[in-house]
């Protein structure tokens, strides 16, 4: 049955493709004015939202913390990771536990090194199941989980344990990529800027914050006793875990605190962590059907969750519309390319403003809109443009929206082939 | 208050869009308009010429008119394939606004310059080779993208050619007893001297047709 379902996806992925190859241009254009409206609507949404000057209050309270780091083969990142989370200020002590889920390598050995309490798992059970049992013993009101590769800031915890609201589920930050050292990484690092920047920060002034990011949220303790914690099967546990809160109709906080994680640094590595992610994007959308338009969860009924839901088709569709054009136009230059070298010519580059078309002007649009936000996001953190983002906003621009959405097709494909599923 | 949110975004969304659409009709006129002053200007250089000729007709024996023709023609037609390469980009560029008019003026004016060079030779005695060059405005015709610059270098390094350009798609009388005089059945033709060559040719093969080695 799922070798037919995967075989389908794949039919489906053909058709889709010849159906854009042949499509009139009059219809090519008509969809493109349906994606440029959808991403007007986005856009003009969080704009308005731009205009909401309210901010979060502080209720000048620093209850009881437990931190919480899970963590399996992290020996490369696990001492920076710790001196940064000993370094964080906080008015009382607390209570720090660094879950072992049967790693092979030295992490155990530097963890002990640590004034910390070290929780080891014989059995590699993932990091839900970890962060699973660290809660159940642990004793504070508040349970900050944070990656073993993430380094949170030294003031993070006094600049916004008082901003949890007693509403709110969780509190999640700005999370960014620490030295973006490949032209991959220097990707992520701009993507991260859009992700974790303009977007929560808006979207946490109408509570429509969707994800409680895995590097770092600080949760109630005790509303994840009441929603059971993590769902140990499920390999998005941060996506999952934000759906659960909203449909328990808690809150989900965001603050424009930088906290730097590290991220993959080849192609290899980052194709591995987004099907993961969109897979797991799939199956939560699927699992939290219930949410979608609908009106008891507020703007997460109405926006976020079918933003978000809507994203997945219009992405796999859109890439078949892009795979298409690109193979007509690389087929129509190649012909032209040929045509001109069997006779010795040189094609002439004329640059004429008046030729640019609909379409392009359409793209130009949603460039300045990505401009602009790019440009919130940045500022949220005091963060300047340099020079040496640029190589990481073109990648962002020209080449990150095809191959994630060529991520997107091939999660969707292994999805429906029921491959196995892998934290 | 959630509603008021969503109709105003909804308002914003419409709005944003029409500016875009007005920009792209803006830009869509702009097109128009600058071809329009392009092909009027072409149209009554065309016109100019065949006034002249025709004068040239009535009175026979002053050698002189054809001097002042045989000067004005060099550079009046020099812009042919040029004008048509901008035609055609700017006709896939328009969203709302056609070309088709403006196509059809320019294959009209084409033919009255070549019917004017085609008089010129036979009471001026002129030496100059004409070469009638059949298109095809279908972006997927890439031969006859090669074909239009190498008239254009042609043209460029023989002074005595005249090349005139007109779309094989168009349905014009004058063009299809054109196409059925000199058995045009493909894109790109050539009509070089009164034979026609269906197929494209090299730029050392039309040198050696037009002699200008």
């Amino acid at each position: 049955m799922r070798e037919l379902l995967g075989f389908t996806s794949i039919l489906g992925f053909a058709v889709a493709f010849l159906v854009f190859m042949v499509m009139d241009p009059a219809f090519q254009l008509a969809y493109i004015c349906i994606l440029f409206l959808v991403n007007l609507f986005i856009v003009s949404f969080y704009g308005l939202t731009l205009l909401d000057e309210r901010k979060p209050k502080s209720t000048g309270k620093f209850p009881s913390l437990t931190i919480i780091i899970p963590s399996y083969n992290s020996e490369r990142t696990i001492d920076a990771c710790l001196k940064h989370v000993l370094a964080m200020e906080y008015p009382s002590k607390p209570e720090i536990m660094l879950v072992d889920d049967g790693s092979t390598d030295g992490t155990r050995e530097i963890a002990a090194r640590y004034p910390i309490r070290v929780l080891h798992r014989k059995q590699n059970k993932g990091k839900a199941a970890s962060l699973n049992e660290a809660i159940r013993q642990a004793k504070g009101e508040l349970v900050a989980c944070i990656d073993s590769d993430t380094y949170p800031p030294k003031g993070l915890l006094v600049d916004s344990v008082p901003y949890i609201a007693p509403e709110m589920g969780a509190m999640t930050f700005y999370i960014t990529v620490s030295k973006a050292r490949t032209i991959w990484q220097k990707m992520q690092q701009m993507e991260y800027f859009f992700s974790f920047g303009a977007f929560p920060f808006l979207g946490a002034k109408f509570n429509a914050v969707l994800v409680t990011p895995g590097p770092l949220t600080i949760f109630r303790r005790d509303a994840l006793v009441k929603i059971g914690g993590f769902d140990e099967n499920n390999i998005t546990e941060d996506f999952e875990m934000g759906l659960k809160l909203h449909k328990a109709h808690y809150q989900i906080g965001y603050l424009p605190i930088s906290v730097p994680t590290e991220v993959p640094a080849g192609f290899g590595g980052l194709m591995r962590q987004r099907i993961r992610w969109y897979r797991g994007t799939m199956f939560n959308l699927l699992l939290y059907k219930d949410l979608m338009l609908n009106r008891k969860y507020a703007d997460v009924g109405m926006f976020s969750f079918p933003v978000t839901a809507a994203y997945v088709p219009i992405t796999i569709v859109s890439f078949f519309f892009v795979l298409a054009r690109g193979a007509r136009f690389f087929y129509e230059s190649g012909l032209q390319a040929v045509q001109f070298a069997m006779y010795g010519q040189v094609p002439t580059l004329a640059f004429d403003p008046l030729y640019i078309r609909a379409d392009m002007l359409m793209f130009f649009s949603f460039l300045l809109t990505y401009v602009f936000f790019l440009w919130v996001s940045l500022s949220l953190i005091r963060e300047r443009m340099t020079l040496a983002k640029l190589p990481g906003l073109m990648m962002v621009i020209f080449v990150y929206p095809f191959v994630n959405a060529g991520f997107y097709v091939y999660s969707l494909y292994k999805e429906m082939r029921g491959s196995d599923l892998q934290w | 208050m959630v509603n008021l949110k969503y109709a105003m975004a909804a308002v914003l969304m419409v709005s944003l869009f029409f500016i875009t659409l007005s920009v792209i009709d803006y830009m869509d006129l702009q097109r128009l308009l600058r071809f329009s002053n392009d092909m009027a200007s072409f149209s009554t250089e065309a016109s100019d010429l065949e006034s002249a000729m025709a004068l040239i007709r009535l009175e026979q024996t002053s050698p002189g008119y054809c001097a002042i023709m045989d000067s004005a023609y060099g550079q009046k037609i020099n812009q042919t394939n040029a004008l048509m390469e901008r035609m055609l980009a700017y006709e896939r560029a328009n969203m709302f606004s056609e070309f088709f008019a403006l196509k059809r003026q320019f294959l009209l004016a084409n033919i009255q310059l070549w019917q004017v060079s085609q008089m010129e030779k036979q009471y001026c005695a002129a030496n100059h080779t004409d070469v009638l060059y059949i298109y095809s405005s279908n972006p997927s015709c890439q031969e006859c993208q090669v074909q239009g610059k190498m008239l254009d270098s042609v043209r460029a390094a023989c002074p005595n050619v005249r090349t005139f350009v007109m779309d094989a798609d168009e349905g014009m009388a004058t063009l299809d007893i054109i196409k059925i005089k000199y058995n045009i059945t493909s894109a790109p033709s050539l009509v070089i001297d009164g034979r026609t060559y269906g197929k494209v040719l090299r730029e050392d093969e039309i040198r050696k047709l037009v002699s200008c080695q």
